[in-house]
């Protein structure tokens, strides 16, 4: 019977799909945590790998950027898989900033991408208000069919563990530190950056993230502008690269970037004309993968800073 | 106190008129060419967006012409160009020409205090009656409205034309007119002699040319340097065509009658819901609007990167096989490859042409 019972669930359970890019890191203990809790059978598409950044550069249109690209093709490896897919359309982050408009269009750009009408969770998510997040999830509990205490509950215990959770990284105990600039998805998606931390480490240079200097911090950076930044990751990381250059504890930036990236465009000559003399490397990324062009120039980057400390 | 702006198609015309109205002395930057654009790209970081650059050149030579405040509008929505502001400072500032900025931000993100102090310190401090710039403002706006509506009307126009050129001539020759002209009411009175001109020429009913709707982004589409003098190529080829996005479409938007354009903004369509940053809802809009009107192409125009219509552009092959409309994305840089959008802008045409010829005759 219970057998009976148990194939019956697997046959009428519903299945969502959750694409492993973009801000998927930033939000992934949330994510898990209340998927568990609801006992929603969910498929997380795989690592990015050649398949998927293959597959993504077929269906996305050819000016989006990297990153974009990768997560056209975490969706179209969950396709054929999935009842739901799960798009997240961030309009508004934590602290009401702005993020880059594909996201807002992103249900759009993927659904035409890989051709699925149906079957997509597309609505708004604004992360800077508690009562849109929940609204947010109750939109999908009724598609779902889930009761509403039970999200609820589900979405405390998530919230927790989100807060729980350390972001970031701050090295210790290397030779050099260096801050490590770029938007989450490029920095921690170690396909699309060919395994640059990993690198960064066998020279000998640790590295921080702009999570692991304090928001005051960056605020207090980033007053002397004419305008408050609106975009998330223009204000992250302009202000931590400028504060850690100030606090001199780091001994250069580098900043990883996908190629025609809107946002780096201006975060970036911000930060270069803001910092004055000091080491700063760019690595552009795109679906081309040019892993050897990557290496020469951390070498003769790591080459410079030693060559620094020594003079 | 001298001022200088960006160029933003028409709005020197309009702004000129403002600043002869209020007494405000301001250096016009020359119009957008080949030198502002080298001036601007060597300057300017190499990913951002062609109106960038092309602002950059402008206010480097405005500067070296002996302005030195720098009045630029401003918004707060996800595109680029709300980030404008700093990034051009830093820029100019680095390369050594200084000036006072002036970032005129919507009321939707300031208030109307700030933005009316904002305004007012244009002026210097000197105190002057809110009334006169209202006054001022409601003039120049009907200017740019009718010298807009006369625009409108020729390039739909300019097709049917018997002697090809003459409507171009008279379009441009008004716009010189308005420039150069003492007040509104002495421009007003040039529109309307244009206008009255324009119905004298003579037109040919019986001809049946195609119909084409040009949308994208905001500043490529009215910046005519930016998008290789398009609307003269498309006029000189006898193609009617119409243009929605204009100085009096986007005053309206944003100062004029920006309630409506909140409902406006609510409004579903079956292709794109919300707003993503720039325009890109109203391109989708657009395109609807097109297949509505019976038009039989579509030309998006937009600079490289620019990253709200590229959402738009995403969604255009799902819009062209639902709808059956034709449409050609044109992406402009600072490559400046001319050759290369005439033969692509023809070839659409072409097509166009020969499909309505034979494809659906009939229909």
């Amino acid at each position: 019977m219970n057998l009976i019972l148990l194939k019956l669930k697997e046959v009428f359970s519903i299945k969502v799909g959750i694409p492993g890019g973009l801000l998927y890191y930033r939000y992934e203990t949330f994510i898990n945590t209340f998927l568990e809790e609801l006992e929603i059978e969910s498929i997380f598409s795989t690592e990015t790998n050649k398949e998927i950044l293959d597959m993504g550069v077929s269906c996305c249109v050819n000016d989006a950027c990297l990153p974009m690209k990768i997560f056209h093709g975490h969706a179209a490896a969950l396709n054929e898989k999935c009842d739901y897919l799960l798009i997240p359309r961030i309009m508004k982050c934590e602290n009401s900033e702005s993020i880059c408009p594909k996201f807002c269009g992103l249900p759009e750009m993927v659904m035409s991408g890989i051709k699925r009408k149906e079957g997509v969770i597309t609505y708004p998510l604004y992360l800077n208000r508690n009562k849109e997040i929940k609204h947010y999830l109750r939109k999908i509990g009724k598609d779902l069919e889930i009761q509403e205490n039970k999200i609820m509950a589900a979405y405390k215990k998530a919230v927790n563990n989100h807060k729980l959770q350390i972001q970031g990284i701050k090295d210790q105990g290397y030779r050099f530190t260096i801050f490590l600039g770029g938007h989450p998805y490029n920095l921690y998606d170690r396909f699309a950056n060919m395994n640059l931390i990993h690198k960064l480490h066998s020279y000998g240079i640790g590295v921080i993230t702009e999570e692991r200097v304090s928001d005051n911090e960056k605020e207090a950076e980033i007053k002397p502008l004419m305008k408050k930044p609106y975009w998330l990751f223009y204000k992250n990381n302009y202000g931590a690269g400028k504060y850690l250059v100030k606090d001199q504890g780091i001994d250069g930036i580098i900043y990883i970037s996908s190629f025609s990236c809107g946002i780096d465009s201006i975060t970036i000559e911000m930060l270069k004309n803001d910092i004055g003399e000091f080491p700063f490397l760019i690595l552009k990324i795109d679906e081309h993968s040019g892993e050897a062009g990557i290496d020469t120039r951390i070498e003769a980057f790591a080459d410079m800073l030693e060559r620094r400390k020594l003079h | 106190m001298k001022i200088t702006f960006p160029h933003l198609g028409d709005a020197y015309i309009a702004i000129n008129l403002l600043c002869k109205e209020m007494d405000v002395a301001c250096v016009i930057p020359p119009l957008n060419n080949m030198e502002t654009l080298e001036k601007g790209s060597k300057y300017s970081p190499e990913e951002i967006c062609l109106p960038f650059k092309l602002m950059v050149g402008n206010l480097m030579t405005a500067i070296d012409n002996g302005a030195d405040t720098v009045v630029m509008v401003s918004s707060a929505g996800p595109c680029r160009l709300g980030e404008y502001g700093d990034l051009l400072k830093s820029i100019l500032d680095k390369n050594g020409y200084y000036a006072h900025w002036i970032l005129l931000d919507t009321v939707h993100d300031v208030g109307v205090r700030e933005l009316l102090k904002r305004v007012g310190s244009i002026w210097g401090g000197e105190k002057r009656s809110r009334l006169k710039l209202l006054r001022a403002f409601k003039g120049v706006y009907k200017v740019i409205k009718s010298l807009e509506s006369l625009e409108t009307e020729i390039h739909r126009l300019s097709a049917y034309e018997v002697e090809k050129g003459k409507l171009k001539k008279i379009l441009y020759k008004c716009k010189g007119d308005v420039y150069s002209s003492e007040g509104i009411q002495m421009a007003q009175k040039i529109i309307e002699k244009s206008q009255k001109q324009m119905t004298q020429v003579e037109i040919d009913k019986s001809k049946d040319p195609v119909k084409v709707v040009l949308t994208g982004e905001i500043f490529s589409l009215i910046e005519p340097f930016s998008n290789q003098y398009l609307e003269d190529k498309l006029m000189e080829m006898g193609v009617s065509f119409f243009r929605r996005i204009t100085i009096g479409w986007w005053l309206d938007i944003t100062l004029v009658q920006p309630l409506k354009r909140a409902k406006a903004m609510k409004k579903k369509n079956a292709f794109l819901n919300y707003c993503v940053g720039g325009y890109a809802k109203d391109t989708v809009e657009e395109v609807i609007q097109a297949k509505k009107d019976h038009c039989d192409g579509v030309i998006q125009l937009l600079p490289l990167g620019c990253m709200p219509e590229i959402v738009a552009k995403s969604i255009m092959p799902d819009m062209s096989e639902e709808l059956d409309i034709k449409i050609l994305t044109v992406v402009f840089d600072e490559m400046n490859g001319e050759a290369g959008y005439i033969t692509r802008i023809e070839a659409f045409i072409d097509m166009l042409q020969r499909r309505k010829k034979y494809v659906l005759y009939g229909y």
